[in-house]
């Protein structure tokens, strides 16, 4: 059920309607209901491996929680992250590492014939595994407490308007929500209304739209012209952005009608100077937790420069690996994991060059465009199909710059079309730090900002029913 | 046949819709609800509804900037009939010629002509399309409804997906749509309903291509000449293809359904006091096969039966008219326009001696 589709507004539609008559208790019945047939509506198999990891999480965390030895809580504590990593690497990673094998062991002239499994990938499960996992950390930590009743649990890890895409939420941000009284107030339906509309814009108009350009250039193979793969970049940085950030802040709005506050997972991702900043703004909820239960674990920033710049590469590489079994993705997470050891490293003379005045409007602008290009760059592992691909675009777009392409004005003038839009608007977010700021504009600029977001959906929004890009991973 | 533009009536209309707006505007402004900012916007989208789509000058600017050029297969004759919704309709008209743009090719000399013949067409206009576009047809107030079917238009696959640009239907929508709700095999088929609801509520929706061919004009897309000949590729595809299209698309089961719309419009002729003749439609005989053949007799069957269930429907065979010859066909379905102009003399000759 995509957020997407008529289904799923029938869907919210009737359980919003029942929702507000109720008192809190039912409502957590029923949002745990209309989760569990919202997840089930994929795949009901599924649902088992959903329930598996409810149950034993819950579990660990309340033995955890009662033990009073460490040793025996470190125990509680890797059979939850056992069991959670364990249904991960089998369904996501069993069949990539086998075959990695294979292949390997072919390079050395051992023919081993391993069993693959060619499993579906169940929707969302990198999502609400490390979900789930945060939980028992957090209890480990200190950090939190359980939770009181199995079934407010079971809603933490299932709640639907996260559970397949994110964002990653923490025990203790969604814990006490569900535990409370909600009181839905004007300004919940206004602004959740809003980041709705902004998710489905993003989604219709801009995500769906750039896919028919960037679909056709990874389809091609061989070397092809330079502007054509910059073009696709340029519209995969967009179709990436308005899809992931606006499933995800369809999840926000959704939550926020029915009473929740969910994490905002991206702020504004392409107005970033450099690296750090950008994993701020980018799939915030995932960059934090892997700041939090991998990068502080293995020592984070406190043990010298060397283990740091260790640290930030592995936490990235296992963040690319996330996204999906592929050399592709361990690429992307490397690249980034580079990015940010080179900030570092160049941190004294950004500096240096601040003092010495180099830090207006105008270098600021320099830097967001360079960091861009760089950001795009890093889209070119994500999101080509192999290792090979990757090759033949960076020779592209090394060597066959610009290179003859038919109709490369008409589709520059569809993406400035597309991308253009959202950038204003992005603008406008970021000069007054809020992702509802078009609320509060003067009425007349509001409506009209509204209007014409409405008329681009209804006019250039692209129907086709297209799946959201991270329910694959 | 020329219609003029009635402007009074279509002046009236804006001055009726400006009212209405400024009225709900008033209303706004002087008890200012809280949800008085969407209520606006409500207000603002069904007056640029109004300028957009709810007067003669609109379409005619679309017809102006995008015709033939920009637009593309259904989409000119929405926009024309569109524009002709605002137009005096034509006194008196004895037959209207309603179908495909084989329709087009048979009468289109023909009635440039006489005035007693109109042709109401569109590109693949299918039975399940005599109801969508039943507004057309009535507008023109037709003696008598001339329809031109044969298998390959009775025996065909479902598909709306070519329906989606039907007026907006109302009210009658609640009787419609559970019918074409039947037919929801295939993404297709699911895709069309669901854009012809949503065209409903949204003529933007609807007609948005009609803003998408504008964007494309002005920043240089796909360019007039290459949909030219698309277009012209869309009429001359090769037999072989075409015969393989028929096997693939055409049925038994097609049949029941094409029939069931056909009865559908034919109830609502008898209600428009509308006299319906009903004739074998003929096709290139290259692409005739055994299965064709045999879909052919079922079709006929039925027609013949519907004929005499029906007081106000005459049935003509096709052995009662001029056979076409394969020299006659530019390709599977459309006939040389003398052969069309000779082909409807005749037969509207033999069908004005029978009465």
């Amino acid at each position: 059920m995509l957020f997407n589709s008529l289904q799923f507004v029938l869907f919210f539609v009737i359980l919003f309607t029942i929702y507000l008559r109720l008192g809190r208790r039912l409502q957590n019945r029923i949002l745990l209901l209309a989760s569990y047939f919202f997840y089930g509506s994929w795949d009901w198999r599924f649902l088992s491996l959903l329930f598996l990891s409810t149950v034993v999480d819950y579990f660990c965390g309340k033995w955890i929680h009662e033990s009073g030895d460490r040793g025996r809580q470190k125990g509680f504590l890797l059979l939850s992250i056992a069991v959670n990593l364990s249904a991960l690497g089998l369904f996501k990673y069993y069949d990539f590492f086998a075959r990695s094998l294979q292949g390997l062991l072919e390079e050395f002239g051992v023919n081993l014939q391993p069993f693959f499994l060619e499993a579906v990938l169940p929707v969302g499960i990198s999502f609400y595994t490390f979900q789930s996992m945060s939980y028992t950390m957090d209890i480990f930590f200190q950090r939190t407490r359980p939770a009181g009743s199995f079934l407010d649990f079971a809603l933490f890890v299932s709640f639907f308007p996260q559970l397949v895409a994110g964002p990653i939420e923490r025990a203790g941000r969604l814990m006490p929500q569900i535990t409370a009284r909600r009181i839905i107030r004007y300004d919940d339906l206004a602004e959740g209304a809003w980041m709705i509309f902004f998710g489905f814009f993003l989604k219709v108009f801009v995500a769906d739209n750039m896919a028919t350009i960037v679909d056709p250039l990874f389809a091609r193979s061989g070397i092809i012209p330079g502007v054509d793969v910059l073009l696709g970049l340029y519209a995969f940085a967009f179709q990436i952005v308005g899809d992931f950030f606006g499933y995800s802040s369809i999840a926000v709005g959704v939550g926020r009608l029915l009473g929740f506050r969910l994490i905002n997972n991206f702020l504004f991702p392409y107005m970033v100077t450099n690296p750090r900043q950008f994993w701020r703004n980018w799939h915030i909820s995932l960059s934090t937790w892997l700041r939090d239960y991998l990068y502080i674990p293995m020592g984070g920033s406190r043990k010298g420069p060397v283990k740091t710049y260790r640290n930030l590469v592995l936490t990235m590489l296992l963040g690319g690996l996330w996204h999906g079994a592929a050399w592709t993705f361990v690429l992307f997470g490397a690249f980034h994991g580079l990015l940010l050891v080179c900030h570092r490293l160049a941190r004294p003379i950004s500096a240096r060059l601040a003092f010495k005045g180099f830090s207006g409007a105008l270098c600021t602008g320099l830097c967001m465009l360079f960091m861009f290009h760089l950001t795009c760059l890093g889209w070119l592992f994500f999101r080509a199909r192999s290792i090979e691909q990757v090759r033949d675009l960076l020779v592209s777009l090394t060597t066959n710059m610009p290179g003859h392409s038919s109709g490369i004005a008409h589709r520059c003038w569809q993406v400035a079309f597309f991308a253009g839009f959202f950038v204003v608007i992005q603008i406008l977010q970021k000069k007054r730090g809020d992702l509802c700021a078009i609320l509060r504009l003067p009425f007349i600029l509001k409506w009209g900002v509204i209007l014409l977001m409405f008329y681009l959906i209804v006019i250039w929004g692209n129907f086709g029913g297209k799946e959201f890009i991270y329910f694959q991973f | 046949m020329m219609d003029s533009l009635d402007e009074i009536s279509a002046l009236s209309g804006l001055a009726k819709s400006a009212v209405i707006v400024g009225l709900g505007w008033y209303l706004l402004k002087r008890y200012r609800p809280r949800w008085a900012g969407l209520a606006a916007a409500v207000l603002v989208v069904i007056a640029a509804r109004f300028l957009l789509f709810g007067n003669p000058w609109a379409w005619m600017f679309y017809e102006r900037q995008l015709a033939p050029d920009y637009l593309d297969w259904r989409q000119i004759n929405i926009v024309e009939h569109e524009k002709n919704r605002f137009l005096d309709p034509p006194g008196d008209l004895e037959y209207l010629a309603v179908g495909s743009s084989q329709i087009k090719s048979l009468f289109a000399l023909y009635a440039e002509r006489h005035e007693d013949l109109a042709l109401c067409w569109l590109p693949a206009l299918r039975p399940v399309d005599y109801i969508l576009i039943q507004d057309y047809i009535k507008r023109l107030e037709p003696g008598t409804v001339l329809l031109h079917l044969s298998e390959l238009d009775m025996a065909r696959r479902q598909n709306l997906s070519a329906s989606t640009l039907a007026p907006s239907q109302g009210f009658r929508s609640f009787q419609i749509y559970p019918q074409l709700a039947e037919f929801l095999d295939g993404e297709e088929n699911r895709f069309a309903v669901r854009d012809l609801l949503v065209g409903e509520l949204l003529p933007e929706y609807k007609y948005r291509f009609l803003f998408r061919r504008m964007l494309d004009k002005l920043i240089g897309g796909e360019s007039s000449e290459s949909i030219r000949r698309r277009r012209a590729g869309d009429q001359t595809i090769e037999i072989a293809v075409k015969i393989d299209e028929f096997r693939r698309n055409l049925c038994q089961e097609g049949i029941e359904s094409n029939i069931l719309f056909l009865i559908d419009f034919l109830e609502l002729c008898r209600q428009e006091e509308m006299e319906v003749v009903i004739v074998e439609g003929q096709y290139n005989p290259l692409a005739r096969t055994d299965r064709l053949q045999s879909l052919n007799r079922i079709v006929l069957e039925r027609l013949n039966s519907i004929a005499d269930r029906f007081d106000h429907v005459t049935f003509i065979p096709k052995s009662r008219t001029i056979l076409f010859g394969k020299d006659d066909y530019i390709d599977v379905s459309h006939v040389r326009k003398r052969a069309g102009d000779l082909y409807a003399e005749s037969l509207l000759r033999d069908i004005r001696s029978e009465r």
